[in-house]
C-alpha cells in the first residue's frame, strides 16, 4: 500500500466505451475525410478504416475487440434492418405485384448464373450451390446508408429496398435448405433437415409480428407527436435482435419483418423517425467492424473466382431486372443502373459462411475461401457502385444542395 | 406557378451565371416571337382547367421527387388532356382540353386523374390537391430540368424553390383582346370568391399559418404579381405591354404572375388565384361558378369596369386569404361591407336562371351548400390534423380524397 493507490494500475485495461468513442471518432473522420477529398461515399471510409486497423494491417484491432464491439454492431444492425423493412409496403405490391416479380426473378438468376459458373469453374457442386445461395443477397445497410448519404430519392431507391429485401430472405432461406441438404448428404434425419429452416422462418417471422403490434401499442400510448417515439423504437428493435440471437432464430427476417408490420398495419400513429441519423453512431462502428473483418489475404487467393463470382451475380441480376424494367413501370436503363446498386454483398454473408464451415469442416476451407473474398472485394467497390447508380439515374441530389443543406 | 411551358429556348447565352449573384439579364424570349400579343379568337366562355398537384412518397407523405420516374410512365400511356412537369420534382401539372360545358369538363377530368392516379399507383406514390404541401421543406425540393426552369430559378432565388405551392388556373375563353380586358376588369371583384371558395392551403412549412390559402402570400413575394393595370382596350394593354418589355422587364406573358391574366395565345383570361382542390369534381365546380358568371358578366355590358375595384382590392384578397368565406367583403360599387359568404350567396342568387340553361346547377348547388356552412377545405384538412395529430396523415387523407374515396 502506497500514498499513490488512487492511480491506476499499468498497462490499462480500456472498456469497451473506449473502444466505441476512438472507433466512431476515426471511423467518422475517415468517412468525413474520404467524402471531402475524393467524393467517395462515406460508408467506404469507415470500411477503409476498418481495413485498417484490423488484423489485415495494422493489428490494433483484433478479434479480441471485434467480439467486444459486437453489441453495437447488432444495435445498428437492428435500426438499418428495421429500416429497411420500413420500405417494403404490401399496398404497392398488390397494385404493382411486378415489382415483386422482378425481386424474386433477380434473386433467381443470380443463384443460376452463379451457380454455373462456380461448377464451370471446378467448384464442388455443393459448394457451389452453398456460394450461390449466399450471392443472391445485397447488403441492406450499404444500399440504405449510401442513399441517405446523397439525398436519394426516386423508382431506383425504392424498388432497391423491395430486391434487396426480398433477395436476403430468399438468400437466408436457400442457404437453410441447402444446409438441410448437407444434413441429408450427412445422414441426419430427415426429421429435423425440414424441421430447422422451418423453425428459423416460422420463428423470425413471429418475431417480427409481435415486435410490430407491441411497437405500434406502444407508438399510439406515447401519442403521435414527432420525436416521442424514438426511445421506443429503439427498444423494441433491440428486444426483437436480442431474442432473436437467443432463439438461434434468423435476425434478418425478424427485423424486416418488424419494419414492414409497422409499415403496413399502421399509416397512422407510428411517426417517421430518423432512425439512420441517430443511428449513424453505431452504423459507422458496424462498418468499421466489417472493415476489420476483412480477410485480404483471401482476396488474393479466392480473387479471379470471386471476380467471375461477382460478373455471373451482376448478370444474372441485370438480366432479370432490365427484362423486367418496363413491365414493372420503369425504364430500362433505370433497371440497369438498380441492378448495378444491387452489387453490395452484405457482411451477413461471412456469418453464414462461417456458421457452415464450422459445421462442416471439410467443405469449409473451400467455401469459405470463395465468400471472403467476394465479399471483401464488394465491401470495398460496393457503395461506389451504388453511389455512381444514383448519380447516373439523376437520383441523388446535386452535391451543391448536399454541402449547403446536409447537418 | 403554371406558366413555364416546356419547349422554351433561353435568352441567355449562360443560364448559370447566377452563381456570382448577378441578375441573369432579361427573360428568356418564347419562339412565338411578336405574334405572341396578336390575341387569338375563341368561343365565348369556352373553358379549360390547370391543376397543379403534389407527388408524395408513401412512407412519410412527404413532397417526392417523382415527377421525372411519373412522366416517363405517362409517356407511354394514353390519356385525355395534357400531364406536363412543373417547376420542382415534387409537383405535376394536369391540362384539361378546351369545353364548351360542365358536363364533358368533369367527365375528362376525372378521366385524366384515374390515368394519373393508377401510374402513380405502380411507383408507389401519391398525388394529392390542396394549394401547399403541409410540411415539406422548400429547400429540399429540386428545380425540374429544363431552360425556363433554371432561369425562373437563377433569377428568383429561395423564392423559386418557396414556389412549390399548388393552384388551379381556370381558362375562360374571349371572341377579342378588347372583350377580354372588359370580362378581366368585371372578374376582378369576384376574385375573393375563388380565393375563398377553393382555400385548401391552411399548413405552410409545417404550421398552421391560420390562413384560409396561405398559397397567395407566396405568390405576393414576386415583383410582378398582383393586378393587370387598368387599361381599357385591348391595343392599350399591348402598348403596355411592349413598354415594359422596352424595359427590358418582360420578355412575355409568362413574366406577368397576375392573380388574372390575359392569355393572348389560347384567346382566354385565366383566374389564377384558385387554391388546387382536394378532387377534380371540386374543380370542375369552380370552373363552372366562373363560367356561369363570365356568362352574366357579358351579358351585363351596361354596368362598366370602374377604377375602385382595384382600390379596395388588396383589402378584400387579404380578408378571403385570412379568413375565407367569413372575411368581411367591400362592394367598390355600392361601398358597402358585408360578409364574403353573404356576396357569394348573392351572387349565386343572381346566377341561378342562368346556370339552368348553361347546365351548372349541380356544381352551383355544391357551390351553395359550401356557402352556407361557411367553410372549407382548409378547414376539412385543420379537422384532419386535430383527429389524427400528424401532418403527414393530412396528406394521407388528401391522397385518398384525390382518388375519390370518401
Amino acid at each position: 500500500m502506497n500514498e499513490l493507490n488512487f492511480l491506476p494500475a499499468f498497462p490499462f485495461h480500456f472498456s469497451g466505451i473506449v473502444l466505441f468513442g476512438a472507433l466512431l471518432l476515426a471511423g467518422f473522420c475517415a468517412g468525413e475525410g474520404l467524402y471531402r477529398l475524393l467524393r467517395l461515399p462515406k460508408v467506404t471510409g469507415y470500411v477503409l478504416l476498418g481495413v485498417l486497423v484490423g488484423p489485415g494491417v495494422l493489428n490494433w484491432f483484433d478479434q479480441y475487440f471485434i467480439t467486444q464491439s459486437r453489441v453495437f454492431v447488432d444495435i445498428a444492425l437492428g435500426m438499418l434492418l428495421f429500416e429497411a423493412g420500413r420500405y417494403l409496403d404490401l399496398t404497392w405490391y398488390r397494385r404493382n405485384p411486378w415489382v415483386v416479380v422482378a425481386g424474386v426473378a433477380a434473386g433467381a438468376l443470380a443463384f443460376v448464373f452463379v451457380l454455373g459458373m462456380l461448377i464451370l469453374l471446378g467448384v464442388d457442386p455443393l459448394v457451389a450451390a452453398l456460394v450461390a445461395g449466399i450471392a443472391m443477397s445485397t447488403s441492406p445497410a450499404v444500399v440504405l446508408m449510401v442513399a441517405r448519404d446523397l439525398r436519394a430519392e426516386g423508382q431506383l431507391v425504392e424498388r432497391a429496398m423491395t430486391v434487396v429485401a426480398l433477395n436476403s430472405i430468399m438468400a437466408f432461406l436457400a442457404v437453410t435448405m441447402l444446409w438441410s441438404g448437407l444434413h441429408l448428404s450427412h445422414s441426419v434425419n430427415l426429421y429435423s433437415a425440414l424441421a430447422h429452416p422451418l423453425y428459423l422462418l416460422a420463428g423470425s417471422l413471429l418475431i417480427g409480428l409481435a415486435g410490430g403490434y407491441l411497437l405500434l401499442g406502444l407508438a399510439r400510448l406515447v401519442g403521435p407527436r414527432q420525436g416521442r417515439q424514438f426511445v421506443v423504437i429503439v427498444a423494441v428493435i433491440l428486444l426483437a435482435v436480442g431474442i432473436a440471437q437467443v432463439l438461434k432464430l434468423s435476425v434478418l427476417i425478424s427485423l424486416l419483418m418488424l419494419g414492414a408490420v409497422t409499415r403496413n398495419l399502421d399509416q397512422i400513429n407510428l411517426r417517421e423517425v430518423d432512425l439512420l441519423g441517430t443511428g449513424r453512431l453505431f452504423i459507422i462502428v458496424l462498418f468499421v467492424v466489417v472493415g476489420a473483418s476483412l480477410k485480404l489475404d483471401a482476396m488474393v487467393a479466392g480473387g479471379w473466382v470471386a471476380l467471375a463470382l461477382i460478373l455471373a451475380r451482376f448478370c444474372g441480376k441485370a438480366i432479370a431486372l432490365t427484362a423486367l424494367a418496363s413491365t414493372s413501370g420503369i425504364s430500362w436503363q433505370k433497371a440497369l443502373w438498380l441492378s448495378v446498386a444491387m452489387l453490395p454483398l452484405s457482411g451477413s454473408a461471412i456469418v453464414l459462411a462461417h456458421d457452415v464451415a464450422a459445421l462442416y469442416p471439410e467443405l469449409g476451407g473451400q467455401l469459405t475461401q470463395i465468400v471472403y473474398a467476394t465479399v471483401a472485394i464488394l465491401e470495398i467497390i460496393g457503395p461506389i457502385a451504388v453511389q455512381v447508380a444514383l448519380r447516373m439515374s439523376n437520383e441523388a441530389m446535386p452535391t451543391e444542395n448536399n454541402a449547403r443543406t446536409s447537418v | 406557378m403554371s406558366e413555364p411551358q416546356l419547349p422554351v429556348q433561353p435568352a441567355t447565352e449562360d443560364p448559370v451565371v447566377s452563381a456570382a449573384d448577378t441578375p441573369p439579364g432579361p427573360p428568356p424570349a418564347p419562339s412565338g416571337g411578336d405574334d405572341e400579343m396578336k390575341f387569338k379568337t375563341s368561343r365565348a366562355l369556352s373553358m379549360g382547367v390547370e391543376l397543379e398537384l403534389q407527388i408524395v412518397n408513401r412512407r412519410d407523405y412527404n413532397l417526392s421527387r417523382g415527377a421525372p420516374d411519373l412522366l416517363y410512365l405517362l409517356q407511354s400511356v394514353k390519356c385525355p388532356g395534357e400531364i406536363k412537369p412543373e417547376i420542382t420534382e415534387g409537383m405535376i401539372e394536369l391540362n384539361s382540353s378546351v369545353h364548351e360545358n360542365y358536363g364533358t369538363l368533369v367527365e375528362e377530368l376525372r378521366a385524366i386523374r384515374d390515368v394519373l392516379v393508377r401510374q402513380a399507383d405502380r411507383l408507389n406514390l401519391g398525388i394529392a390537391g390542396g394549394g401547399t404541401h403541409p410540411f415539406h421543406r422548400w429547400s429540399e425540393q429540386r428545380i425540374f430540368d429544363g431552360p425556363r426552369f433554371s432561369f425562373i430559378s437563377d433569377l428568383y432565388g429561395y423564392l423559386a424553390k418557396q414556389f412549390t405551392v399548388f393552384g388551379q388556373h381556370i381558362h375562360l375563353g374571349c371572341p377579342s383582346g378588347d372583350d377580354a380586358v372588359y370580362l378581366l376588369h368585371r372578374m376582378s371583384r369576384y376574385i375573393p370568391h375563388f380565393i375563398a371558395l377553393s382555400a385548401a392551403s391552411p399548413f405552410y412549412q409545417g404550421e398552421d399559418s391560420r390562413f384560409q390559402s396561405s398559397r397567395l402570400n407566396v405568390v405576393f413575394a414576386f415583383p410582378l404579381s398582383g393586378c393587370m393595370p387598368f387599361v381599357q382596350s385591348w391595343d392599350e394593354f399591348e402598348s403596355y405591354f411592349n413598354r415594359m418589355k422596352g424595359f427590358g422587364i418582360v420578355s412575355s406573358m409568362k413574366d406577368f404572375y397576375w392573380d388574372i391574366r390575359p392569355k393572348p395565345e389560347y384567346g382566354t383570361i385565366e383566374i389564377r388565384v384558385c387554391d388546387t382542390p382536394l378532387s377534380v369534381d371540386k374543380a370542375a365546380a369552380l370552373a363552372a361558378y366562373a363560367q356561369t358568371l363570365g356568362a352574366h358578366l357579358f351579358d351585363d355590358r351596361a354596368t362598366q369596369p370602374i377604377r375602385d375595384v382595384y382600390e379596395v382590392y388588396n383589402y378584400n384578397r387579404f380578408q378571403a386569404c385570412r379568413f375565407g368565406l367569413k372575411g368581411n367583403f367591400i362592394d367598390p360599387w355600392t361601398k358597402q361591407h358585408r360578409t364574403l359568404h353573404e356576396d357569394v350567396r348573392q351572387t349565386l342568387d343572381l346566377l341561378s336562371d342562368r346556370s339552368a340553361t348553361m347546365g351548372t346547377e349541380v356544381p352551383l348547388a355544391n357551390i351553395r351548400e359550401q356557402v352556407a356552412r361557411e367553410t372549407s377545405e382548409a378547414e376539412l384538412l385543420r379537422s384532419w390534423m386535430e383527429k389524427h395529430g400528424a401532418l403527414s396523415s393530412v396528406v394521407n387523407r388528401q391522397c385518398a380524397a384525390w382518388r375519390g374515396e370518401p
